[in-house]
């Protein structure tokens, strides 16, 4: 019964199967640029990240410098080109991190048995009672700073969420109809869990860290920014914003590009995540 | 189409109703060309299926068809003005005081977050018909009126608290509080049990006498038999057969309305086919359909229940005992229905049979072995026997598989180790079932519910088992692929001598397909028999109530010759 | 069928006491997991700490005793509301937070106002429509709930402030200076609340009983006002978790930027000095305040929600 009083034919005949809307298909691309620029900045800048040029310094945007150059007359397009590998690399790592501690916490929680069960996930729930930021600064109180720390505290700080969601996909999956038809047809168990429970429980955590890997490197440009991830002269992103604040007054292109980037790559993982959630939740429609 | 009564008396008129949803290639044309005539005191009927059109017309019919939809009509008159030319403004004054919509299930179509008397209020304050300090003794008279019990308290509490039979007479009252002269009530009964269906049935059949309009849309034509004056058949968005009722049941004269009177299952249909049935008039057993089904060969039991008892305890909750000390024995080719309304515990019954629940006492033997009490381990090896078809067909698929997975799984589960020997058994299940080898490759997703059904089947049918267990196959189809799934477990049991343990809420079904009937509520078996016995003198008072309320189609009509239950009304 | 109201409240709370168990738990394990001795990591990296003052942190917390009675000796300070001493302000940690803790409530206060008011309107004007307006605010969300907060704090400073001097740079006072704070730290939340905000409204206009409300004659705005805003009250209840955290996280770093006093800039400079009784103190205490939020949204469920209140039976 359709309760719209849409008629079930007007529902299946809602449009081809198969067509990428053009939004994540552009989104995409700009991941695709993204991703060659952080693995071969010098194919895009011609200056050097870090060469200064005390006598250029401050220059507005212009032909030479198409991104205007720093407070010691360094290249800010080649700074961000630059930039791209050290601060993307350390969200993608930190949600890496993240789902494999996550995936290992939420499946022992939920196979492990009931006093596990309970014991991970108060831990996991005491894991979720703090700002990921903050639980990534108590990490790097106890690591200090540092880009790899800050990977693995972002990593740290990201895990308990999808230990959550590992754990209810396989409750759930594993009481679902098709896993009853397996035991019905006499499946063992364990590969039933290879076959069935394993693969419908990771297609949602895949979405999930798609969607999240943007807000980890929100995340780590933020950590860097607050002086925590790399420090000068390297060129990342969040350390340039961080040194551009002081220039404000003169010179606006040397945060605004940097900020700009990670805006951009941002919205194009959202846009990626967001279509794949909705092709996970509605079949191949 | 005559007119008789004075132009006073015309309610609504409409001629030529087109409506489109979606624009360009992607079109849909769901309704093409309607008319319709609704006069005072007169109850019309439109019956279809789903997706026939006869939704997206009543809604249309109050202005409500949706952003999607386009709606056209040569002529449309409501109440005496041109309702073609109706602006949102005017809808807004018409809807609720001229034309009233009471929709499907009272549980989704009330607000739930507010209290039933801010929703029968609303309408007296919409239209500006009471002050508010009279609108709440207005509110328990209107409640009251649609034979609401105890009105006042009613009217404090929220839709979950009620009834789903009070939930629907407070939908009819919050349509009905501003007065409009016409109701359109959207299959306002499919969600209720038989008994309530029938008071809320005779609650709307009685407004006619003040004159209401009443135009009632169902799938169900032994529903609106009993109170509609005219009956208007949809199908493919055309009305393709319109007259009075008695008329329409008596001769009715297009295929579609045939084929809706052929596809209630019930007394006159054991041993014949329900789909596709030759023209009416010929009713009765075709020679080569009207093979009895094979009888149990009184020898042992393949399944048995002995004093099976299942109670689920929650932390925190009072214990609830599912299925209360229930033997049951299924023999060889055998076909056991299980009835009984949603919580009598016939689904727990189910998973206790198939061994995916322990029973907290008493046992279940499989082929005269035990098959409780066992590790998982040992009964491995003799799941093959005993096969399963679920309620819901599209849960049952890992959404991941396309058909031709799904069936390899099975059959390598059943020890075929040869690939192509897996493949061939596929394509053969198939064809078995009535799909072909094209379906291998689609996924159960792109499939409809009935091929879907048909694909859990043959799935099932995988290991050769003796046994099949069918929980609901049939309740979430559509009433003709309901009656071709019917027709193919009937053939499916003939052929391969299967015993079935068949659940189901619907009486008529098992009626059609079964030899012996269980009747559970409560957890617990109330009557059992030979299903002929139960069907015409029923022993429990339980039993006699539901058959008591099951709407029927009159006798003499081309479905039924004679008196007597039709089917259960879809529960879902 | 259910467990009565008292026996909830009470399995809620102590749910909710196990969390800032957990995260005095975490925050003595902090303490002892930095290499070295704790005493040089309570007293942060003081150049040259007196033999007698390194000599007083061992014995005020107890260093010299067994571990659990460390442990069992934190707790109860913690239980007795005793936060420390912080020994490179060389104040009692209470009264550092407390002296930063109006300005950073000031601003995420108004920063939440500021981003429910914004969520709110874009919303409902777009809920159930279609066409160009819609799809432009959406993009507007979009942008929003992906924009690092400090990167718009640092694009409002260049151009609201010093460029077009409408509104004072950092470091200023008074309530005109909280404006593009607020507005900062507001737009990310802002961006998501009206995403799923609308999400809802759009799920609760296409259910059936919306049918019912607009068949009785009521217009789009009195469905989305009377009804459909109360409904989608209950998932933005859910995200109240989540703009908590955002506030708290987003203070740090717009502190930062617009070199305004509050908690976030003393746990940033903290963190970086190792201060770890303040650190310490900040964990606590923002565990504390998420369960409190918790335990408030639970309750407030309830009120939205009456099927709530009736069961949560299977």
């Amino acid at each position: 019964m359709t309760t719209l009083g849409v008629p079930e034919a007007a529902l299946r005949a809602a449009g081809p199967r198969w067509r990428v809307p053009p939004a994540p298909v552009l989104a995409g691309t700009v991941l695709l640029l993204f991703a060659v620029v952080a693995a071969r900045p010098e194919w895009f800048a011609v200056h050097s990240p870090t060469a200064s040029d005390l006598g250029a310094a401050l220059r507005p945007p212009g032909p030479e410098h198409p991104f205007g150059t720093d407070q010691l007359g360094r290249d800010v397009f080649a700074r961000v080109a630059h930039g791209a590998w050290p601060s993307l690399s350390i969200g993608v790592g930190a949600t890496a991190l993240g789902v494999l501690l996550g995936t290992a916490v939420g499946s022992v929680s939920a196979f492990g048995g009931r006093l596990l069960d309970r014991v991970m996930m108060r831990a996991v729930d005491v894991g979720l009672a703090f700002p990921e930021l903050l639980l990534a600064l108590i990490v790097l109180t106890v690591l200090g700073p540092g880009p790899v720390n800050v990977l693995v505290a972002i990593g740290l700080a990201a895990a308990p969420g999808y230990a959550r969601l590992v754990r209810s996909r396989v409750l759930v999956v594993r009481e679902s109809a098709y896993v009853q038809a397996a035991v019905v047809m006499g499946i063992p168990r364990p590969l039933i869990v290879l076959r069935h429970v394993l693969p419908n429980t990771l297609g949602p955590v895949s979405v999930l860290a798609t969607i999240s890997a943007g807000t980890a490197i929100v995340l780590s440009a933020g950590l860097s920014f607050l002086g925590f991830g790399p420090q000068p002269p390297a060129a990342e992103w969040g350390l340039m914003l961080s040194e551009g604040r002081d220039h404000l007054q003169r010179a606006w292109w040397i945060a605004v590009f940097p900020g700009a980037a990670v805006t951009t790559v941002v919205v194009a993982v959202t846009v990626v995540g967001r279509w794949l959630k909705a092709r996970l939740d509605g079949g191949p429609q | 189409m005559t007119d008789t009564g004075t132009d006073d008396d015309l309610l609504l008129s409409v001629d030529g109703l087109d409506i489109t949803f979606g624009r360009g290639r992607r079109a849909v044309h769901a309704v093409r060309g309607v008319s319709l005539r609704l006069r005072r005191g007169e109850c019309l009927a439109i019956v279809g299926e789903s997706g026939s059109g006869k939704s997206a017309t009543a809604r249309a019919l109050a202005g409500l068809a949706g952003p999607a939809a386009t709606v056209a009509a040569r002529a449309w008159r409501l109440l005496g003005r041109n309702a073609a030319r109706f602006t949102e403004r005017d809808w807004r004054a018409v809807r609720g005081r001229g034309i009233g919509l009471v929709l499907q299930d009272a549980l989704v179509s009330l607000d739930p977050l507010r209290t039933v008397g801010a929703e029968v209020a609303e309408p007296l304050r919409v239209h500006r018909i009471l002050p508010r300090d009279r609108r709440a003794a207005e509110v328990v008279r209107l409640l009251d009126e649609a034979g609401v019990p105890e009105p006042g308290e009613r009217a404090a509490q929220h839709p979950h608290e009620l009834s789903g039979g009070l939930r629907q007479r407070a939908l009819i009252a919050s349509a009905l509080a501003a007065r409009p002269a016409v109701l359109v009530a959207d299959e306002p009964t499919t969600a209720l049990d038989v008994v309530v269906q029938d008071q809320v049935l005779r609650l709307l059949g009685g407004l006619r006498s003040d004159g209401l309009g009443l135009l009632l849309i169902s799938h169900d034509l032994a529903v609106v038999a009993r109170i509609a004056d005219r009956i208007a058949v949809m199908h493919d968005g055309r009305i393709v057969e319109e007259g009075p009722t008695a008329r329409i049941l008596d001769r009715p004269a297009h295929p579609r309305t045939r084929a809706l009177l052929a596809a209630v299952p019930g007394p006159t249909t054991r041993g014949r086919r329900l789909s596709d049935r030759a023209p009416a008039r010929t009713a009765g057993p075709t020679p080569a359909e009207a093979a009895a089904p094979p009888h149990p060969d009184g020898g042992a039991a393949v399944l048995a229940c002995e004093g099976v008892t299942k109670v689920f305890a929650r932390a925190g909750h009072p214990a609830r005992t599912a299925v209360r000390d229930v033997s049951l024995r299924l023999a060889a080719g055998e076909a056991l229905g299980v009835v009984g309304e949603s919580g009598s515990g016939k689904s727990t019954l189910a998973l206790l049979a198939m061994g995916l629940l322990p029973p907290d006492s008493g046992t279940v033997t499989l082929e005269g072995r035990p098959w409780s009490g066992l590790p998982e381990r040992a009964r491995r090896p003799r799941r093959s026997a005993v096969q399963l078809v679920q309620q819901d067909p599209l849960g049952s698929f890992d959404p991941r598989y396309p058909v031709g997975r799904v069936l390899d799984e099975a059959l390598r589960a059943a020890g075929e180790r040869d690939r192509s020997r897996r493949r061939a058994r596929a394509a053969a299940l198939l064809a078995q079932v009535g799909l072909d080898e094209g379906h291998l490759r689609r996924r159960p997703l792109e499939l409809s519910g009935g091929q879907r059904q048909r694909v859990a089947i043959a799935r099932a049918l995988a290991p050769r088992p003796r046994v099949l267990v069918c929980d609901e196959p049939v309740s979430a189809l559509d009433a003709s692929v309901q009656a071709q799934i019917i027709d193919l477990l009937t053939r499916l049991r003939r052929e391969l001598g299967l015993a079935l343990l068949f659940i189901s809420h619907d009486l008529g079904v098992v009626h059609h397909l079964c030899d012996r009937v269980v009747v559970m509520h409560g957890g617990a078996v109330v009557e059992e028999g030979p299903v002929e016995r139960v069907w015409r003198a029923p022993a429990h008072p339980h039993t006699e109530r539901l058959l008591a309320a099951v709407p029927a189609l009159p006798p003499g009509s081309a479905a039924g010759e004679r008196p007597g239950p039709a089917r259960l009304p879809g529960a879902t | 069928m259910t467990p009565s109201l008292p026996r909830r409240a009470a399995r809620r709370l102590l749910s909710a006491l196990l969390v800032v168990w957990g995260a005095a738990t975490i925050s003595f394990c902090v303490l002892h997991l930095i290499p070295g001795d704790p005493v040089d990591a309570v007293l942060g990296p003081l150049v040259g700490a007196s033999p007698e003052l390194r000599a007083r942190v061992r014995a005020e917390l107890g260093l010299d005793a067994p571990l659990w009675v460390q442990y069992l000796t934190a707790l109860a300070r913690l239980a007795a509301l005793d936060l420390g001493w912080s020994y490179r302000l060389d104040r009692p940690v209470a009264d550092v937070l407390a002296d930063q803790l109006w300005p950073t409530v000031e601003l995420a206060v108004a920063a939440l106002v500021l981003a429910v008011l914004l969520a709110g309107t874009a919303a409902l004007a777009t809920a159930g429509r279609r066409g160009l307006p819609r799809a432009v605010i959406s993009g507007a969300e979009l942008v929003g709930a992906a924009v690092p907060s400090f990167w718009v704090g640092v694009v409002a400073l260049t151009f609201l402030s010093f460029r077009w001097g409408l509104f004072p740079g950092p470091g200023a006072v008074g309530p005109h200076a909280l404006v593009l704070p607020a507005l900062t730290l507001a737009v990310p939340i802002a961006g998501v609340l009206a995403q799923v905000l609308r999400r809802e409204l759009d799920d609760t206009l296409g259910q059936p009983f919306v049918t019912s409300v607009r068949a009785r004659g009521v217009g789009r705005t009195g469905v989305l006002v009377r009804h459909a805003l109360r409904h989608a009250a209950v998932p933005l209840l859910t995200l109240a978790g989540w703009v908590f955290a955002g506030l708290l996280s987003g203070t740090v770093l717009v502190e930062t930027v617009f070199a305004r006093p509050g908690l976030g800039r003393v746990l940033v400079s903290a963190v970086t000095a190792r201060d770890i009784p303040v650190v310490n103190a900040v964990v606590v205490i923002s565990a504390a305040a998420f369960v409190t939020v918790n335990l408030a949204v639970d309750a407030l469920y309830r009120v939205v929600d009456p099927r709530l209140r009736a069961s949560e039976a299977p």
